[in-house]
Formats: C-alpha cells, sequence, structure tokens
C-alpha cells in the first residue's frame, strides 16, 4: 500500500475507479415467478406517459420497468407475494399501489399520474450534492431548460435572463459572442470580478475575456462555446446557506449547471432546427449631410454674434478634413472636396442572420445510460465583420457497475469561432456616430478610400480589417459513487470527481496597409492555453433516525489549479499582400505571458431535519489559495441556515388552503478570492533596460496579508403555497456587507512606491425578492404566471480614505462612502439662458490645494476658493451650472464635481406568462428595470456639440436654444465653444420595460404524431425583444458598457458610450423528437 | 469485509494524496517577475537591478525625469522658453498657481524616490555579497548607487524645497531623506529633513561616489562625480569647493569641448560629454526630450522665448555659432538640440565644468576665468573678452551660459542661485517651487507641505 501513497492524484484516482469497479455484484434474478404489466397516462392530456420509472421492492434488490411510448410497462420474474409498486416520473407525483403477485399469474398496476405543481420533492442541485427543495434552508433559484427553450440566445447565461429574482444579466451587447455581465443580488466588489462562480457538473469553469483588444473589438466571453442546448438545469445559490460550500469562492454567488443525461428506456431523438435574424433593438436618428451643414452654420453664426457683441473679430473655421463648405461664401481652395452626404450607419449595420441545428439521442439500460447532443450554429451580427460560428458535441455516460457503484463519465467538445470587426469608438458602428460625419464621402473621386488612415472611414477600416478567433475547448470530467448499502452502512456514499477545462484561443489580427498610419500592413498571431483541472472528493451519510430524526453529513477536499500561457508575435511591412502571417514580415516582434492560480479547499456539511418540519443546516470549508499571502494562506467559511415548515405542524397541517408555508434563516461567511494571481509577492520585473542591457527594478511591495474579500450575509425567506400549489412563493430579505475589499491604498511615494493592494474597503448590498408563480387556469387550457422581483440596494461604507479621482470607473463613474459604488462624479447644469441679461450667479477666487473629504463629496469645503456673489452678463443660449455651493455659476469648473446619479435600479424584475390551448402554446417573457440613470458620456458630443465635430443625435438636438428668447434644454450650438464637459444633462432615466421574448408553438396531436411515428413535432416562432418602453433617448436602455476590467464593470454599471445595443429579433424553429 | 477494506484503503489513500499534495498546488511562483527575496543575492542580481535604476522604466533615463520634466518644468519657471499649448500642470507653472496634484512635479518626486529606492537596495544587499563575481566591481557598484542617489537627492531638493540660502542657516525644510531601503508598510511615514541636511547627504553620497567610481566607462564616472559635485557647490554658491571639483573633472585630462557647437547633441561618444544618458533603438532615453523640442519636421510644444530669441540673434552675437542650434519659422524659434529621435541625451558636459569654474574664480583669478570663458566663446565663433573683472567678468560669464545652455535646464537653478526673478516672481516665493505631491501628504502625516 505504501507504494499507493506515491502516484499521483489521476493515476490514484483511476485506481479508486478499479477498485470500485472490482466489486461488482453479480445480478441475482429470481427464478420465474409472476409479472406484472400496466398503462401509465398523464392525468391532466389523458395521453399515455412513456419513461415513467416503475419500481417493485422484492426482499432487499429493487426490480423495475419504465414505461414504453405507448404507456404500457411489464415487470417479469416477480416472486409470488404483496408488494408495494411505485411509479415515479419528473414533475409528477410519485404514486405507489399495493399489489399481489401469484405464480405465473399477471397482475395489472395502471397509474393515472398527477402534474406535481409544488415540486416540493423535487431535487435541487447544491453544493457537492443535491436537496429536495422542501428542506432547502438557504435561497436557491432554480432554472429548468424546458423553461428557457426557443429564443436564440447566443449564450447560455443570457438563459438566466428575468427568471431568477435577484439575479441580474446583462449582455455588452447584441453582438455574437459578446461578453455577459451577471450579478447575483449587487454587485459586491470594487476592484476584483463580481462575476459568480460558474461550476458545470461539479467542475469550476474557466470564465472571462481572453481575447486580446483590438481596436475596440469587443471583449470575448470564453462560455460563448457552451451549448445551452445541452444544459438540463440551472441553479442559482445565492445566499451564504447555500454558497459557503464554496467558501473562498462563493460569495458572488455561484451558478450551478447540470448538463442532460440519459434516462433508461428506448432511445429518444431530438431534433431542433432554428433559423432567425436580427437587427439593432433601436437606431436613434442623426443628422444626414445637408441637416449637419445646416448645424455647423448655425454654430458659426451664434459665435459671430458673440464675438461681435464682444468686440472680438471672429473667423468661421474650416470643416473638418478639407472639406468645402458651400454655406461659407468663400471661393473653393484648391485640393478642397464637396460635402457628401454619407449615412455610415446604414453602411456598417446589416441583417444578422442566425442558422442552428441540434441533434440529440439519449436512453440506456438501467445499467448503462447515455446522452449525447450535437448542436451547429452560424450567426452574423447586426454591424458588417461580426460573426460567430459555434460547433459542440457532447457525450455524458452513467454505468450502475453494481448495485452500490455508479460511474459516469462527462465529455464536451466545442469550437467558437468569432469575427470581430471594431464596434465602439474607434471602428465599426461607434465611428459611423461619432467622427465619420455624414458629410464625409466614402471613397474619393480616384475611387480609393476617402481618409482611411485616418479612422473617419468606418467603411475603409472594415474592409481592410480582419480579426479572428477560435476558441476551441474540452471539458471532461468522470465520476464514480459508491454507496455502502452491502457494507451494511445504508446511506454512506463515497464519490470521486475529476475534471478537466481545456480552452485554447488563437487569435488572428490583421490589418492592411491603407488603414495604417505607416502604411505597412500589420498581422498579429496569439494563442492563448488555459488548462484547468478539479477534484472533488466527498463522503455523504444520510440516515433516518427514528421517525423524527433525519440526518445528512457531508465531508469532503477539492483542488482545482489553472494555468494559462499566452504566446503571439506580430510582424509589419509585408511584401506583398498575399503575405500576413507574421513571420512573413520584415518588422517582427514576439511576445509571451504566463499565469495561474490554485485552490485547495476542505470542507463538511450536516443537515438535521426534526419531525420533518425542523431544520438545521451548518457548513463549513477551510479554503486556501495561491493567491492569499502567507500570513492567510486559508480561511474559514461558514454558515448555518434554520427552517421552519409551519404548513406541516398540526394547526396546519391537511389545511385546504395552505398547501405549504416555510420560515427560513441563514447567516453565514464567504470569500471572493477574484484577486489578482500574484499581487501577494514583492517582485523585481524585468525589462527596467538601460542601453541594450537586461535590467530589473522593484515593481510591488509584498503584502504577507493579501486575501480573499469577505462576505457576511444574512437571509431569511418565507415559501409559501397555496391551493396545491396553484399559487406559489417566496418572499427573501438578505443583507450582504463585503468587506475586506481590495484597494490600491496610497502609501508616501518617497519610498518608492505609490501603491499597495490591500484589502480595506467595503460595501453592502442588501435588498428584498419576491418571486410568485400562479397557475392561473388549468385543464384544456392553461396559463400560468411567474413573476419575480428584485429590490436591491448598494452602498460603499468604506472606500479607505481615497480622494475621488484614486479610484475611477468608466464614464466618470466613482466611489463615495454612503453612495452607491459607480456613482457619477460630474458637474450639475442649471439651464440654458433664454436671453442677454444680467445673471446673479456665484463665483470663486482660485484655490490652492484641496484635501477632498470623500465622505461629504457634496460639500462646498472642499475647494478652498473663497465663494463670491455677482452679477455677470449671461448671453442667451449659454449653459448655466450649479456649483458645489448648490448656486447657480455660468463657471464651468471641474471643482464643482459632485457625487449623483442612481447607477442602480431599484427594482429589476420579469413576467413570464405562459399559455398552453391543444397543441398551441404562447410564451410571453417581459422584463423591466425601474428608477436606474444612465450617464451618457457620448451624450455630451452628440447632443448640440457640432463643434466637437461629430455626429450630431436629432431627437435633442433639436431642442437647443436657437433665438433670442428659447426655452430650451439644450445651449445654443457653437464651433469654439468647450461644449465636451462633463454635466447631469446627460444623465437620462434609465427606467425601461422590455418584452424580451414571444414564442408561439404549436405541437402536433398525438395520433398525428403515432401515424408519423413521432413522439414529438412543433414548430414555432419567437420574437426577441420585439418592444421596449423607455424614455431613454439613445440606443438602448439596457447597457453594459463593454469593459476590459472587473473595476470597469463594477463602477460603470449605467454608463454607456458609443456602446452597441441589444438585438432585436425574429426566428422560427421546429423540434422533432422520436 | 475484505471489500470493505479495500475500499477504505481507497477513501484513505484518496484523502491522503489531498492532504499531502494540496500545499503544493498551492505554491506557484510569478513566472514574469522575480520574488524580492531572491533578486539581489548574487552580483548578476545587483548588476542588473543598478542596469534597473538607469532604465527608461522609472529609472535615471525615464522620459519623465531629468531629460523630460526636469527640464521643461524649470524652463518654464525660467525665462529662456514657452510651451504652445500646455497641459494643466504646466498651466500651473507659468500662472504661478500650484497645487500637489500638479503633474510636472509627480514625475520628479515619484521616479526621482523610485530611483533612490532602487539604489537603497543595492547599497543594503551589496555587504551580504560575497560570490566570486563581487571582487573587483563593488566599489563600482556602490560608487554608482551613491552617485545616483546623490543626483536625485539634489534634483528633488531644487524642485520641491526652496533654494539654498533662503534661510541663513539653510534650516528651512528640504526632502524625506531615506537611505535604507523600502521593504513594507510599516513605518515609512518619516519627516522632510532640513535643506542643510539634505546637501550635507547629497555631498557625502557625490564624494563617496567619485572616490569610488572608475576614471571611464558608458555609466557614471569619477569625471561625472566630480563634475555633478561641481554643479552642486556651485548651486551653493561655495566657489572655493565648486572650482575644486571642476579642477578635478578637467586634470583627468578625459575631456574637452568638442569643435563644434552641435557635436555634442550628433555624436554618441565625444569628449564634451561627462555623462550622457545612453539610447539605442530599444531603450530610447531622447523620447521625452525630443517630443519636447523637436522642430526638424513640425512645431515642437516648446520654443525659446521671443526675448531670448532677439538675444540670440541679436547683432551682438552675430557670427554665434550657436545659432545653428536654433531654427526660425513662423515667427517662432525652436532648438535643434534635440532632433534626433535617437540619441544620447548630454546631461553633465564639459562646458558647464569650464563655466563653473570660470564664475568661480572670477573674482579670485581673474585671468584663469578669462581663459575658460574664451574657450567657450572661442567654439561659439566669437571674439574672446579680454580686460574684465569683478562683476563685469561675472556678467559675462553669465550671460555666456544663458546662451549655452538654452533647454538644457539650467536656467531655474541659475536664477535661484543668483537670487534674480524667475520673470516677475521673486527667486523665494512660494510659488516657484513645487507642492509635495498629494500621494505623499496624504499617506505620509510627517511630511509638512510647502506653503501657498
Amino acid at each position: 500500500m505504501q507504494r499507493l501513497f506515491t502516484v499521483s492524484r489521476y493515476s490514484a484516482f483511476s485506481r479508486a475507479l478499479v477498485f470500485a469497479a472490482m466489486f461488482t455484484f453479480s445480478a441475482v434474478y429470481a427464478l420465474a415467478a409472476g409479472r406484472i404489466v400496466g398503462k401509465v397516462t398523464d392525468d391532466d392530456t389523458k395521453a399515455a406517459l412513456g419513461g415513467v420509472s416503475i419500481k417493485v421492492k422484492v426482499g432487499s434488490k429493487v426490480m423495475g420497468a419504465f414505461s414504453g411510448k405507448d404507456g404500457s410497462y411489464e415487470i417479469r420474474n416477480v416472486p409470488a407475494g404483496s408488494y408495494e409498486i411505485t411509479a415515479a416520473y419528473i414533475g409528477f407525483k410519485s404514486q405507489t399501489k399495493k399489489v399481489t403477485v401469484t405464480d405465473d399469474g399477471e397482475v395489472s398496476a395502471n397509474f393515472n399520474m398527477q402534474l406535481d405543481l409544488l415540486l416540493l420533492e423535487e431535487a435541487v442541485v447544491i453544493g457537492y450534492g443535491t436537496k429536495t427543495r422542501k428542506d432547502l434552508t438557504g435561497s436557491i433559484s432554480s432554472i429548468d431548460a424546458k423553461e428557457i427553450k426557443d429564443a436564440p440566445l447566443p449564450s447560455f447565461e443570457q438563459m438566466l435572463q428575468g427568471r431568477a429574482a435577484g439575479v441580474q444579466v446583462l449582455a455588452a451587447n447584441g453582438m455574437p459572442g459578446a461578453p455577459v455581465t451577471v450579478r447575483v443580488r449587487g454587485t459586491g466588489s470594487i476592484t476584483a470580478s463580481s462575476e459568480p462562480l460558474y461550476v458545470i457538473d461539479g467542475i469550476p469553469m474557466t470564465t472571462g475575456s481572453f481575447g486580446a483588444n483590438f481596436r475596440t473589438a469587443t471583449e470575448t466571453n470564453a462560455l460563448a462555446s457552451l451549448n445551452p442546448n445541452d444544459i438540463e438545469s440551472m441553479e442559482i445559490l445565492k445566499d451564504a446557506d447555500a454558497t459557503a460550500i464554496y467558501g473562498a469562492r462563493g460569495a458572488n454567488g455561484v451558478v450551478l449547471i447540470t448538463t442532460k443525461r440519459g434516462q433508461a428506456g428506448t432511445t429518444k431523438f431530438t431534433i431542433n432546427y432554428m433559423h432567425g435574424f436580427n437587427n439593432v433593438s433601436n437606431r436613434p436618428q442623426f443628422y444626414d449631410g445637408p441637416g449637419w451643414l445646416a448645424l455647423w452654420n448655425e454654430g458659426a453664426k451664434n459665435d459671430s454674434v458673440i464675438a461681435r457683441a464682444s468686440g472680438r473679430s471672429y473667423t468661421r473655421p474650416n470643416l473638418p478634413l478639407n472639406i468645402y463648405d458651400p454655406t461659407s461664401g468663400l471661393a473653393k481652395r484648391p485640393g478642397q472636396i464637396d460635402p457628401a452626404n454619407t449615412n455610415w450607419l446604414d453602411q456598417v449595420l446589416q441583417t444578422g442572420i442566425i442558422n442552428q441545428v441540434d441533434v440529440g439521442a439519449s436512453g440506456g439500460t438501467e445499467k448503462t445510460r447515455f446522452y449525447s447532443g450535437a448542436s451547429y450554429r452560424t450567426e452574423t451580427g447586426f454591424q458588417r465583420q461580426t460573426s460567430g460560428e459555434r460547433i459542440s458535441g457532447r457525450l455524458n455516460l452513467d454505468h450502475n457497475a453494481t448495485e452500490d457503484l455508479t460511474v459516469g463519465f462527462n465529455v464536451s467538445v466545442s469550437r467558437f469561432t468569432t469575427d470581430r470587426g471594431p464596434v465602439a469608438w474607434s471602428g465599426g458602428m461607434g465611428a459611423a456616430q461619432s467622427n465619420a460625419l455624414p458629410i464625409f464621402p466614402i471613397r474619393n473621386t480616384d475611387g480609393s478610400f476617402f481618409q482611411a488612415v485616418s479612422g473617419n472611414n468606418p467603411v475603409a477600416q472594415l474592409e481592410n480589417f480582419k480579426f479572428t478567433g477560435v476558441e476551441t475547448r474540452l471539458i471532461a470530467n468522470g465520476f464514480g459513487e459508491y454507496r455502502f448499502n452491502s457494507l451494511g452502512i445504508p446511506g454512506l456514499a463515497l464519490r470521486l470527481e475529476a475534471g478537466i477545462d481545456k480552452m485554447n484561443l488563437s487569435e488572428s489580427f490583421f490589418q492592411g496597409g491603407a488603414i495604417r498610419g505607416d502604411g505597412f500592413a500589420f498581422s498579429e498571431k496569439r494563442t492563448v492555453d488555459v488548462l484547468n483541472w478539479n477534484t472533488n472528493t466527498t463522503l455523504n451519510y444520510s440516515a433516518k433516525l427514528g421517525d423524527d430524526h433525519a440526518i445528512t453529513a457531508l465531508v469532503g477536499m477539492s483542488v482545482n489549479r489553472s494555468d494559462q500561457l499566452d504566446v503571439g508575435a506580430n510582424g509589419r511591412n509585408f511584401p506583398n499582400p498575399y503575405f500576413t502571417n507574421p513571420n512573413s514580415a520584415a518588422i517582427r516582434q514576439g511576445f509571451s505571458n504566463e499565469t495561474g492560480f490554485s485552490f485547495v479547499g476542505y470542507f463538511a456539511r450536516f443537515d438535521y431535519k426534526l419531525m420533518d418540519r425542523y431544520l438545521l443546516k451548518a457548513s463549513v470549508r477551510r479554503d486556501g489559495s495561491s493567491r492569499f499571502g502567507s500570513d492567510t494562506r486559508f480561511g474559514i467559511f461558514p454558515a448555518i441556515g434554520l427552517g421552519w415548515v409551519m404548513s406541516d405542524e398540526e394547526f396546519l397541517k391537511g389545511n385546504e388552503t395552505v398547501s405549504l408555508l416555510k420560515l427560513r434563516a441563514s447567516y453565514g461567511l464567504t470569500g471572493n478570492a477574484e484577486i489578482p494571481n500574484f499581487e501577494r509577492f514583492g517582485t523585481y520585473f524585468a525589462g527596467a533596460d538601460y542601453n541594450g542591457q537586461p535590467g530589473i527594478a522593484p515593481g510591488r511591495l509584498p503584502n504577507n496579508n493579501l486575501g480573499w474579500e469577505q462576505a457576511a450575509m444574512l437571509d431569511a425567506g418565507l415559501d409559501f403555497a397555496f391551493w396545491q400549489g396553484r399559487l406559489s412563493g417566496t418572499i427573501a430579505y438578505y443583507n450582504k456587507t463585503s468587506t475586506n475589499l481590495l484597494l490600491n491604498v496610497s502609501i508616501p511615494s518617497s519610498t518608492g512606491f505609490r501603491t499597495i493592494l490591500q484589502n480595506v474597503g467595503s460595501l453592502n448590498n442588501s435588498g428584498v425578492e419576491f418571486s410568485l408563480s400562479s397557475k392561473n387556469l388549468v385543464g384544456e387550457f392553461t396559463w400560468s404566471t411567474d413573476l419575480n422581483l428584485a429590490f436591491n440596494r448598494n452602498y460603499v461604507i468604506n472606500n479607505a480614505g481615497l480622494p475621488p479621482d484614486a479610484v475611477q470607473g468608466p464614464g466618470e463613474t466613482r466611489l463615495f462612502p454612503n453612495y452607491p459604488i459607480g456613482t457619477f462624479f460630474i458637474n450639475r447644469f442649471a439651464r440654458v439662458q433664454a436671453s442677454d441679461g444680467m445673471v446673479q450667479v456665484q463665483r470663486r477666487t482660485p484655490d490652492n490645494n484641496t484635501s477632498f473629504n470623500s465622505n461629504k463629496p457634496n460639500n462646498r469645503d472642499n475647494v478652498s476658493g473663497r465663494f463670491i456673489d455677482t452679477t455677470v452678463m449671461v448671453r442667451g443660449g449659454s449653459a448655466l451650472y450649479y456649483n458645489l455651493d448648490g448656486k447657480l455659476t455660468d463657471i464651468y469648473d471641474p471643482k464643482d464635481r459632485q457625487a449623483l446619479g442612481q447607477p442602480y435600479p431599484f427594482m429589476v424584475g420579469g413576467i413570464t406568462n405562459s399559455f398552453s390551448y391543444m397543441g398551441f402554446d404562447l410564451m410571453v417573457l417581459v422584463n423591466f428595470s425601474f428608477g436606474n440613470s444612465i450617464y451618457d458620456d457620448a451624450a455630451k458630443r452628440q447632443v448640440g456639440a457640432v463643434g466637437f465635430r461629430w455626429n450630431q443625435r436629432v431627437n435633442e438636438t433639436e431642442q437647443r436654444w436657437r433665438n433670442q428668447g428659447d426655452v430650451a434644454t439644450v445651449p445654443r450650438l457653437s464651433l469654439t465653444e468647450n461644449r465636451d464637459i462633463n454635466i447631469d444633462r446627460w444623465v437620462y432615466d434609465g427606467t425601461f420595460v422590455r418584452v424580451r421574448q414571444i414564442t408561439l408553438g404549436y405541437r402536433l396531436p398525438a395520433a398525428a404524431l403515432e401515424s408519423l411515428g413521432l413522439s414529438n413535432l412543433r414548430v414555432y416562432a419567437t420574437a426577441s425583444n420585439p418592444f421596449t418602453f423607455t424614455s431613454y433617448p439613445g440606443w438602448d436602455p439596457e447597457i453594459q458598457r463593454d469593459q476590459y476590467s472587473a473595476q470597469g464593470a463594477n463602477l460603470g454599471a449605467s454608463v454607456t458610450y458609443l456602446t452597441p445595443p441589444q438585438a432585436r429579433g425574429f426566428s422560427f424553429g421546429v423540434n422533432v423528437g422520436f | 469485509m475484505k471489500r470493505f477494506s479495500k475500499f477504505l484503503a481507497v477513501a484513505a489513500m484518496t484523502a491522503g494524496l489531498g492532504m499531502s499534495s494540496c500545499e503544493g498546488v498551492l505554491n506557484i511562483l510569478p513566472p514574469l517577475d522575480l520574488a524580492n527575496e531572491a533578486a539581489l543575492t548574487n552580483t548578476r542580481g545587483v548588476q542588473t537591478a543598478l542596469t534597473g535604476a538607469y532604465s527608461t522604466s522609472g529609472g535615471l533615463s525615464d522620459g519623465s525625469l531629468i531629460s523630460g520634466n526636469g527640464i521643461t518644468a524649470g524652463e518654464l519657471w525660467a525665462d529662456q522658453v514657452v510651451i504652445s499649448s500646455p497641459g494643466f500642470g504646466q498651466l500651473q507653472i507659468i500662472n504661478r498657481n500650484l497645487n500637489f496634484f500638479n503633474d510636472q512635479g509627480r514625475p520628479i518626486w515619484d521616479n526621482g524616490y523610485g530611483i533612490i529606492n532602487r539604489v537603497n537596495n543595492i547599497l543594503d544587499a551589496l555587504p551580504n555579497i560575497n560570490d566570486a563575481e563581487i571582487a573587483g566591481v563593488r566599489d563600482g557598484i556602490r560608487g554608482e548607487s551613491l552617485f545616483l542617489r546623490g543626483w536625485m537627492y539634489f534634483e528633488i531638493v531644487r524642485y520641491f524645497a526652496q533654494p539654498w540660502g533662503f534661510t541663513a542657516d539653510n534650516s528651512h525644510p528640504g526632502v524625506i531623506l531615506r537611505t535604507t531601503p523600502t521593504k513594507g508598510t510599516v513605518g515609512v511615514t518619516k519627516a522632510r529633513s532640513t535643506v542643510a541636511e539634505t546637501y550635507t547627504q547629497i555631498i557625502a553620497d557625490l564624494t563617496e561616489a567619485e572616490r569610488l567610481l572608475p576614471a571611464s566607462g558608458s555609466r557614471a564616472t569619477k569625471g561625472a562625480a566630480a563634475a555633478l559635485l561641481a554643479r552642486v557647490y556651485f548651486q551653493q554658491n561655495d566657489f572655493t569647493n565648486a572650482a575644486a571639483a571642476a579642477n578635478r573633472v578637467i586634470s583627468t585630462n578625459l575631456y574637452s569641448l568638442n569643435a563644434g557647437v552641435r557635436d555634442v547633441f550628433d555624436n554618441n561618444d565625444n569628449p564634451e560629454a561627462i555623462f550622457q544618458l545612453r539610447s539605442n533603438d530599444q531603450n530610447n532615453a531622447a523620447g521625452a526630450v525630443n517630443g519636447n523640442f523637436r522642430a526638424v519636421d513640425f512645431d515642437a510644444p516648446f520654443y525659446v522665448d521671443d526675448a531670448y530669441a532677439r538675444v540670440l540673434f541679436g547683432s551682438t552675437t552675430a557670427g554665434d555659432k550657436r545659432r545653428d542650434l536654433f531654427l526660425q519659422r513662423d515667427g517662432l524659434t525652436f532648438t535643434t538640440k534635440f532632433d534626433k529621435q535617437v540619441m544620447n541625451v548630454p546631461m553633465i558636459r564639459y562646458a558647464e565644468v569650464l563655466l563653473i569654474r570660470a564664475e568661480a574664480t572670477a573674482q579670485s583669478n581673474p585671468t584663469a576665468a578669462l581663459a575658460d570663458v574664451n574657450a567657450i566663446r572661442r567654439r561659439a565663433g566669437l571674439a574672446a573678452l579680454t580686460g574684465l573683472t569683478s562683476q563685469a567678468l561675472v556678467d559675462a560669464i553669465r550671460r555666456e551660459r544663458s546662451i549655452e545652455f538654452i533647454a538644457e535646464g539650467h536656467r531655474y537653478h541659475e536664477l535661484k542661485r543668483t537670487r534674480q526673478n524667475l520673470r516677475s516672481t521673486p527667486w523665494n516665493n512660494n510659488q516657484a517651487i513645487f507642492k509635495i505631491p498629494d500621494n505623499e501628504v496624504n499617506a505620509n502625516n510627517l511630511c509638512t507641505q510647502n506653503p501657498d
């Protein structure tokens, strides 16, 4: 045995499986006796119900069969005697009947299965196990994949959108492979990721964006290569009771994904085909060429009036890029080009097309079961040069080696290819609505691109730009579970799991010489390899002690390691256009990067149930990580949960109205370990070179105390169901305080260092979640409604006293105590002066150093200058502001910035209505978000800011000041005055109600199916995002400005800057089963 | 029971393996960086760390330090150079409205102290290195480290403290003196020493550096340390020591004036360059200075103030070959000293040593002083000065200096040394120095701020 202890982990695991397989029990079959036959029907539809498990316990062993397509079943060789026979099927109430079998006799037992509306006995996947819903003490939202079919969603995270209370899902945009931000009960970090942990079949996944950022292509999403169709169910673990078992990685919530598994019985085949197309969800109108020129003229006219009034001379500026201005009255200079009228958005937008086909087969015997699925999907985005192609296959196997030993193996292989054109500010539709002016032509008269190099021509950019990524991914995991029944310890099970997640992303980037300043074509190839492996070992024991006590105990350990290697090369100046590999270039450069992390966790969980209605759960995990400093190597994450099923008390038992009433509460600590991999080390970096000699220099101070961010979470909930589950739901309250948040804390720079990353910040999320599920109509015509609402309040408790600009998010978002994370820090706009006149304003003497009190960001003491009340001449159309003292001022001064805005909605939710009648089904999903404000960072340049030389948005620019006396909301146009300032004029109400999905389907009746030899044939049509109700005047109120950092995503919740909108689409498809 | 015992063995094995291997799994070293403890344990380590102190990444040749802001900040305060479109920090200098967010001063402070910490680490590690390679290089490494530390303190004290002579005993606040490396965040707050103490430290460092450094080499040398010492003493108006230090440079006979005025900016190795920031394609020390002044193909942001352009191109300087170092276009005068995109940047040149010695000996030995200044004038194609003594001689030397070093970052310090106004701002005005950067005063409660 000594030798065994020295073998590697992998071989130890395989040996374990071999050992386990050795405990094969010879199957024992009794001699011929009698048989049981019967038919199973669905009480609701009266149709035959196949796949129902029928079991009869004969002595110590269980005999059984599955009902066939026609609902009939047969169990042979049942020894004579009286038995209890049980029929069970997911979603239906189990039924037990008594039968007496005689020698050579046939006894009949028919089952008329009734839908289980309550689903109390439904198994819910929890960390390292499953549990019946009724016994849960924590907050877990379950999503059944059946509920979320038919939508042409690019990645599975979006399946969560609007369906689980307290889970906010935001896709960065409607492009293929776009990243998705998921927040479970609010943003819980400042600089570290707030994304939940994704665990697929027990194995934590590699997530995030590994793609390079070239010319503002969108980020990538490592999870986009996974096929949503393979998913059976998703559980979102929300509170500490549920997530503490994931220790240092549980604080942001955990998404447990269970893939489909085969069931014994006839092999079932499914084929789904879907075809759809999509477009931008909304498109604001921009001025065309003549319209833009008219704005320019008006700006020039206003400027000249102001100049004349103050006795200055005025010179009208030339139009950008040597465009001739026919309205200027000036003669055309040599080389000047007549203004064009180009609709650049038309040039870069297109109708995207989606095609998807899925093929699945599942089945097997009692001993061996399988699920296999293959999927192929192609999509083109609504902008040119964006597309995705996914091909994936999966095989899940389960094998009962013996009565007591189950082994299984899952493997998934996928490839996801994306074409990522530039979409944001410097290209594509970003450029088309910003600096690519409608007066610019696409091509010069000689046919060459106009201004190809300058970035002012998105068409030239797109034509000369190719950026593809190929993500190849292999996810494989195996498990063995041994139950100690035969060894006389029923209820004890040992489970071993091991898995790998191997991801490779190969990117290829090419820019033609035509769009590059140096005139040389540029090419870069890059490959990223991430190998992530994980093992879980658990020992689980459950027992019922007498009638009143039930316990479940779990101990286990988990090891996880991820290693990443990037290698790349680029080159420029190629001999001719045929050559595009960097190796063929005259100027070449190589680069590489390497990183990795690991976790080791030990955990234990104890569940105690008294008299089937008093629940106690305690769990603890001790987690260590390579990321934690030497003095904080391991953290302890305990949680405790209590539950009381009131409806099982004498006073409610059997109550006609109240079917379930359960009170539960939990408290626990969890961690967020998404901290930088090597920040704990004090290090010297290489590359501090001088004159060709290699040098090193101190880069960082060590932080031996660097550790996880910690969340302490209190959760209390009430689960209820009335009228046998016709109406059911949950109300939950939570309060989550996140402490030890990582911030770069200032240290005196005379030490040679400016900052050090320390666990110092804290913030709080608290809220109420409400979900309600109602079966409004049952019977032939069914109507059900699912509603979820979440109210979350987020505020920063401690920002380590850092000055406002020390922690910045995109679009002027900052961190202030007692304000939500990502509060806007901008100036307050007051009004537009209607007519020339004297106005009482406040000005300030120049001030020098200020020590800013971030606890009081809007306090006049934050500026040291003296406030002076004065009366000044203000011209009509000028903007007036409020200063830090709340007084009107005519001077825009960044020192008057104030914390304002509400970056988070006070309420988000979704409502799903499902109807079915005869073979028709209709599903309508509506999402809504109330109360957040959006800071549109581009509006300052797109609304009444023609002097910035950008495209101008029609809807608001039309509200500008034009003549003396105009009461306007947008200042006068000007070509010279600086309008590129951050003011709350560009803060908008982000409230929206969006019809996210409408699906209408028709399923052929059973008789017709039978004649076709099919078990299912359904056709459907889906509209995605067909209607949106909002007052937001920009592209789309549902925004997540694409971010390249966790901090950006945490702070930039409600900021947009030329961010592409979500997609609106229509698709239709067919589901076939046989 | 046999099967059960086998299974227990499996379970025990699994658990055992997990426990035993976990600590190993947790130990991942940063692949791209080197842990502090392992960095300076041998000769190669301290040598590469010393290279790091010269590097373009936060080292001496970083574009935000002596060749970048170290030149432009001073020139903006002084009267010879102006900027076309100033940033907010430059505007604060021009408007004499400094605050502690100033982005022109901060890099000098941060990177200056960064270099000081880099060399303090080397000085700390050096005595413990006893491998075979250390023999023969230990003194040089120490000398270079002290040279860099002395220089950085000199740079910082002149920008962040009132000048030498502001108080009679120079007891006004100088810089925070740190002579040991920063190893952690505990106990890092420290008060400013006085200007007198700061200069004592600078002179001690440079004096020892001069003793330890090699006579020649591509980095710091004995001559460079002596020349820098001459500059330090000269800033104190300590003419005796300044002249002595200058004499030590001159008597090495390693340095001389180039034949042409442009040679020191055009040739990588030339006898006039006592210390230069060296450049090659990968590590270009000239990036900042080139970006600031390069005017050969478009208008540089910095150009010569019109008043000085008139001096330079006026009749009194007719025939001055140094006009070739300037370019007039559209009424603006740009310097072409730094027109090469990749060039060694001369930071201490022989002409400066000569002019220091000239002024330092003008009273005591006017003949020798005249010879020194005339060497500069001869090279510029100007007639030799004759018969000048006392203040007239001093004035002539100062005038020569003002022309010779336009846009090389000397003027600000010269005006303060000679107690002249910086344009209209008195030499000892509170607005003539930077504020201590926000990061320092916010995190270091012992550090006093310069008054408004």
